[in-house]
């Protein structure tokens, strides 16, 4: 019996190539990610010709852990007035009349054992392009960044180039907590 | 494992889809065939173009749904906390809850709680879950199947209706009700051929010693005890720390007096009890004795006290009336050497009783009289709603044998389960042509009753309760109603045809006719700043003038006690019937996290066991966990032993908290309790006690109780006394590490600890902790991040008992990153033992590395299923799957919530954090924060004479410290065991 019959070694033949076409296929993570949304909304309209500040509708960005999806009485602030004929403001003002929320569908999501917090990153003057890319431009939302560990440590070890003021100026004898694991998991 | 509705699934189903014993790849052959051929091949190939498909597409597609509309102060993912009242049992202590996203998920005492401030119990903490509780009633019934609400009032208003054209009463059975409104409520539904009887189904029942009272002065009193007060407590079986009845309240006050010892003197504390409670393993000295020889203890000690105090007539007639106690050298020593300690501490000394002995009780309102205790240490005060007629088990039973009863309403309590003739009840109830019964849960009750109101849980409704004279307490709704449930009061308000029939707005209106408000101030001011607040104060009225004693009854009833006072003997068996600290009288029995809380002195969880003294153990030749059972008359119960040093010998413990719907009916021993007035008797002689011969395997948490001499935990007889632990070698196997603040450190006060598990809950809630069960925690394969262990020290049979929190100490130099093969734990900054829970493999080389024993491993998949179950989840916390390591981490998202918050603010310094145990400890045991600051918390308490640290010696630089257990024995019977040295017991 030659070597390359022998059982185990054609069993990790096997496995080797089944690794091989999974790997290659995709990317490990979700960058990339477009999905449909139920009402067609662009962020090149609102945040980019109109320049509505990202706050405006993610409101919690600033306080809480979530950005938050506004509620569909902000997007009735302004829609009562403009274009309120619209057939995609009209699914709004329906799910505002019903009061039933619509279904969003997440585009950026964490994996459960990761925490992360808005409010902080907002409060260390880091904009919302920073990991969500160019979102002024985009007709349907996409997720820019890949989001995954490596890709935070770049900051967070202050070596991807961001440089704000806030962490410049965070006092000493705090510095290394940033890349302690408890910060993200716990 | 017994099929309980509690248990976690059992491990052969846990692991749902993804079974561990399928084959790798489905395409490969099984292990004699694995020669791959060209259909194997193809084989392959397809699966693995198909997992390549499969792993291309995205995760699974998640749903935001935001508000429509969003509430004012809510914002997704920040937790707002409302003030309450818990309703877990009759102490209602002050609330705090922890909102996240509408639903509560952890419960904390209220620090403006003037009598507790802060503390809440294991069983206070633990009803959250009995919220989450899948097995509640979701809709209500009638003859066991579902109905409307609609066709439930229409059938109740119609039979109240018959009842009354046909001249029939009814009944309706609450336990102590303590809301004025539902109290005036009640009073308004009973009045047309109604009858309200209030029972209390618990032992240390607070009606013994107003009873006491009522005889002495002819008006019902209640003796409070003002702990800031007291130099010298003797306590005949009061429970008061441990499952009394205001466990909170007063280990904040007995540990605040404790920790004055070094300015003013020590609280010297003697138990005297036949079981042993958590007041007596807290008591600096504790005397053995079952019933009778606690009662000829009373009397002896009145009659030493009356013998020691200035000749007036009372002493003289009380001396005649005890000279007729028998001659008993060892009890007569014993009486001599209290009276003469009670009589120095005069006015600042207290006796407190908690056994339901008539007798006992009056001489001990004697013996505080006689010291001159009352408006000392001793506050004598009209109880609260105590102008009802004739109320109690003794009622009931009255009541329920009348002819012309019609039918019955009982409201939030089980008189099928905790009346000893259950069944009979259950017939009679039966039979009437109204039943209702009001609760939350499935209970023998409302499986006796026709109709069902299935309740809201507490955390679900309006209320208001009130404990003290000058506080109103609110109690408010943290979360909409998760079934189809309804307020309980709320169907007496439908039923009598109110017209406001929501029960918040019925309080509010009661709250604008009854509760005084200060002057100039709105209703609607007054009563959005009350449920904010959570309490409104009450203007009280002058102090009770002090009542005149009247002693002809009690000097009868002490000549006749005297008279009958029996010889000492050995061999006379009790059952003493108990409540414990988890289960108490079992109305939360229930709720997993308390079934898993380990009992901290028998350390068994789950099960009842019979507590038996060493002395019995050995003349039966009994051990641990042989079944034995007990007759009493004709009745007999099997329980497996357990014994406990420091049992009387004579007498044999039994908990109450069992037997409940769903359980073994032999484990309720209600069945065994016996009328005494309007209470019921707790202690009942035993015929006979044998071994079946059958043995178990009890779940017990800790199976050693003894530290074998080794130096792990101090006692000390005098507060500035110091420990002389060993100490760490020089040379240490670890590099140190830069030390900046903030180092997160601990310190726990033994000597304010009462061992009560308040914190292990706690702890449960906030982390996610998994529950194992029963079969799990026969396995030790116990989750616990913080564990209270429990050691015996000093004579075998009557040794202290010393309770040590231990938890992950976060070692400096951590034995367990040294051998984690994936870094899994490692070191942070700020001096935390981190748990990368995801990087976790699984090797259990920490676990093995581990000095103290507190890393615990997901032998199984623990994570609740139930989704009704699950919203008890903290989401602040990652729930830890199988095959992962855990433990404490001083609850590092409260550090780092607390750390972003400051830096959100630019506060400077270390930021303050309150660790989930530290917050729950009643006693205030705990003290967490930054190691590095000269002023803090922690640098005090390290330079204390008391503190050491457990194992130091290993020069692993534990950051938890301990302060040593204070044992007061200054006195005649100071014995050689209580110096700094530790010994086994």
């Amino acid at each position: 019996m030659s070597l390359l019959t022998s059982h185990p070694i054609r069993r990790g033949l096997g496995l080797v190539g089944l690794a091989l076409l999974c790997g290659t296929a995709c990317e490990p993570n979700n960058q990339g990610y477009a999905p449909e949304q139920p009402v067609v909304y662009s962020h090149a309209v609102h945040a980019g010709t109109m320049q509505i500040p990202c706050q405006y509708c993610h409101f919690g960005a600033s306080e809480s852990r979530y950005a938050g999806v506004p509620p569909a009485s902000i997007c009735m602030n302004c829609h009562a007035q403009v274009l309120p004929e619209h057939p995609e403001v009209q699914k709004v003002a329906a799910a505002l009349a019903e009061n039933r929320p619509i279904e969003w569908v997440r585009v950026h999501r964490l994996p459960d054992h990761a925490t992360f917090d808005h409010s902080i990153h907002v409060a260390a003057d880091l904009t919302c392009q920073t990991c969500h890319g160019p979102v002024e431009t985009m007709g349907r939302v996409e997720q820019w960044a890949p989001l995954t560990m490596g890709w935070c440590l770049d900051c967070h070890r202050q070596g991807g180039g961001i440089e704000t003021a806030s962490v410049a100026a965070r006092p000493a004898g705090r510095g290394n907590e940033l890349t302690d694991c408890s910060s993200c998991h716990h | 494992m017994n099929e309980r509705p509690w248990t976690t699934d059992s491990p052969s189903d846990a692991s749902g889809s993804s079974s561990r014993d399928e084959p790798l790849a489905a395409g490969l052959a099984p292990e004699d065939g694995l020669a791959v051929d060209r259909r194997g091949f193809l084989k392959v190939l397809g699966f693995g173009a198909a997992a390549s498909l499969a792993a291309c597409e995205r995760v699974p597609v998640h749903h935001v749904l935001p508000f429509t509309i969003a509430p004012e102060h809510v914002r997704a993912g920040l937790p707002v906390e409302y003030a309450g009242t818990c309703t877990a049992c009759e102490a209602r202590c002050g609330l705090l809850a922890t909102v996240r996203d509408g639903r509560p998920i952890k419960l904390e005492g209220h620090p403006d709680d003037p009598r507790t401030r802060g503390g809440l119990c294991a069983v206070g903490q633990a009803d959250l879950r009995a919220l989450y509780d899948p097995d509640r009633l979701r809709a209500p019934t009638a003859g066991g199947q579902p109905t409307s609400w609609t066709a439930l009032d229409q059938t109740v208003r119609r039979q109240l209706d018959e009842l009354r054209e046909q001249g029939l009463s009814f009944l309706v059975v609450t336990g102590r009700e303590t809301s004025p409104t539902a109290r005036r409520l009640i009073e308004s539904f009973v009045t047309d051929r109604g009858q309200w009887i209030e029972i209390d189904l618990q032992p240390q029942s607070p009606q013994a010693p107003i009873e006491a009272y009522q005889t002495l002065t002819g008006s019902r009193l209640q003796p409070v005890v003002d702990w800031s007060q007291v130099d010298q407590v003797v306590s005949f079986s009061s429970d008061y720390l441990g499952a009394g009845a205001d466990p909170v309240a007063n280990t904040r006050g007995v540990a605040d007096r404790r920790r004055q010892a070094k300015e003013r003197g020590a609280l010297t504390h003697v138990q005297i009890e036949g079981s042993r409670s958590l007041t007596g393993a807290a008591a600096d000295r504790r005397l053995a004795a079952n019933a009778d020889e606690r009662r000829s203890l009373a009397l002896r000690l009145l009659g030493e006290v009356a013998a020691r105090t200035s000749e007036s007539d009372l002493a003289t007639s009380l001396k005649a009336a005890l000279s007729g106690l028998s001659e008993d050298e060892v009890a007569t020593r014993r009486a001599q050497t209290l009276a003469v300690e009670l009589l120095a501490a005069g006015p600042k000394g207290v006796v407190v009783c908690g056994d339901d002995d008539p007798t006992e009780q009056l001489a001990v309102a004697a013996i505080n009289h006689m010291i001159g205790a009352v408006g000392r240490s001793l506050r004598l005060e009209e109880p609260l709603f105590e102008s009802r007629p004739r109320s109690g088990v003794g009622a009931l039973r009255a009541a329920l044998a009348d002819e012309s009863l019609g039918g019955i309403l009982t409201i939030d309590v089980d008189p099928v389960r905790q009346l000893s003739d259950g069944e009979a009840v259950a017939q009679r109830i039966a039979a009437l042509p109204l039943s209702v019964a009001i609760s939350a849960r499935p209970t023998a009750t409302t499986r006796a009753c026709r109709l069902v109101a299935a309740a809201h849980h507490g955390l679900e409704c309006w209320g208001d309760h009130q404990r003290t004279a000058d506080r109103l307490q609110i109690q408010q709704p943290m979360i909409q109603p998760l079934f189809e449930s309804r307020a309980p009061y709320e169907n007496l308000l439908q039923w009598s045809g109110a017209d406001a029939t929501d029960y918040r707005t019925h309080l509010k209106e009661s709250w604008e006719a009854h509760v005084p408000r200060p002057e100039g101030v709105g209703f609607d001011q007054f009563w959005h700043e009350s449920v904010a607040a959570g309490a409104t104060a009450l203007p009280v009225s002058e102090g009770v003038a002090s009542p005149s004693f009247d002693w002809t009854d009690a000097l009868a009833a002490f000549r006749r006690s005297a008279a009958a006072v029996p010889a000492p003997a050995t061999s006379v068996l009790e059952l003493e019937l108990l409540a414990e600290v988890a289960l108490r009288d079992g109305r939360r029995a229930h709720v997993p996290w308390l079934r898993e809380l380990p009992d901290p002195l028998t350390r068994v969880s789950w099960v009842p066991v019979f507590r038996i003294s060493p002395a019995l153990a050995e003349r039966q030749g009994i051990e641990d966990g042989d079944e034995l059972e007990v007759q009493i008359e004709e009745r007999s119960i099997r329980l497996p032993a357990r014994i406990l040093p420091g049992q009387a010998e004579g007498v044999v413990g039994m908990p109450i908290g069992y037997g409940g719907e769903g359980e073994d009916p032999a484990w309720n021993a209600y069945r065994l309790t016996t009328l005494a007035g309007e209470g019921m008797k707790w202690t009942v002689a035993i015929t006979s006690l044998r071994k079946t011969g059958a043995h178990e395997k009890l779940p017990l948490m800790q199976v050693w109780s003894s530290t074998e001499g080794r130096p792990i935990v101090y006692q000390v007889s005098k507060p500035d006394e110091a420990v002389h632990a060993p100490h760490h070698p020089a040379a240490s196997l670890w590099k140190d590490r830069e030390k900046k603040s903030p180092q997160w450190h601990m310190s726990i006060d033994l000597d304010a600890c009462t061992g009560c598990g308040a914190c292990v809950v706690a702890c449960q809630v906030e982390n996610n902790i998994p529950v194992v069960g029963e079969q799990g925690m026969r396995d030790h394969r116990d989750m616990h991040w913080l564990r209270i262990d429990r050691y015996f020290m000093g004579e075998a049979d009557d040794p202290d008992v010393l309770f040590e929190p231990m938890m992950c100490a976060q070692c400096d130099h951590a034995p367990c990153e040294t051998v984690c093969p994936v870094t899994a734990t490692a070191h942070s900054a700020d001096g935390l033992n981190q748990q990368a829970y995801n990087r976790c493999v699984g090797t259990r080389y920490c676990a093995n590395n581990c000095p103290y024993k507190v890393r615990r491993f997901n032998w199984f998949d623990y994570r609740p299923k139930d989704p009704v179950e699950q919203l008890v989840l903290n989401p602040e916390v990652v729930v830890r799957s199988r095959g992962v390591m855990e433990k404490c981490t001083f609850c590092v998202q409260r550090i780092q919530s607390a750390r972003l918050t400051a830096r959100k603010s630019d506060q400077p310094g270390a930021p303050k954090v309150q660790t989930a145990c530290q917050q729950s400890c009643p006693g205030a045991a705990i003290r967490f924060g930054d190691a590095t600051d000269p002023e803090g918390d922690i640098a005090t308490d390290r330079h204390e004479p008391r503190a050491f640290q457990v194992l130091a010696e290993l020069g692993i630089e534990p950051s938890i410290t301990y302060l040593a257990r204070v044992r007061n024995r200054a006195s005649s019977e100071a014995d050689s065991s209580s110096g700094s040295k530790p010994h086994g017991g």
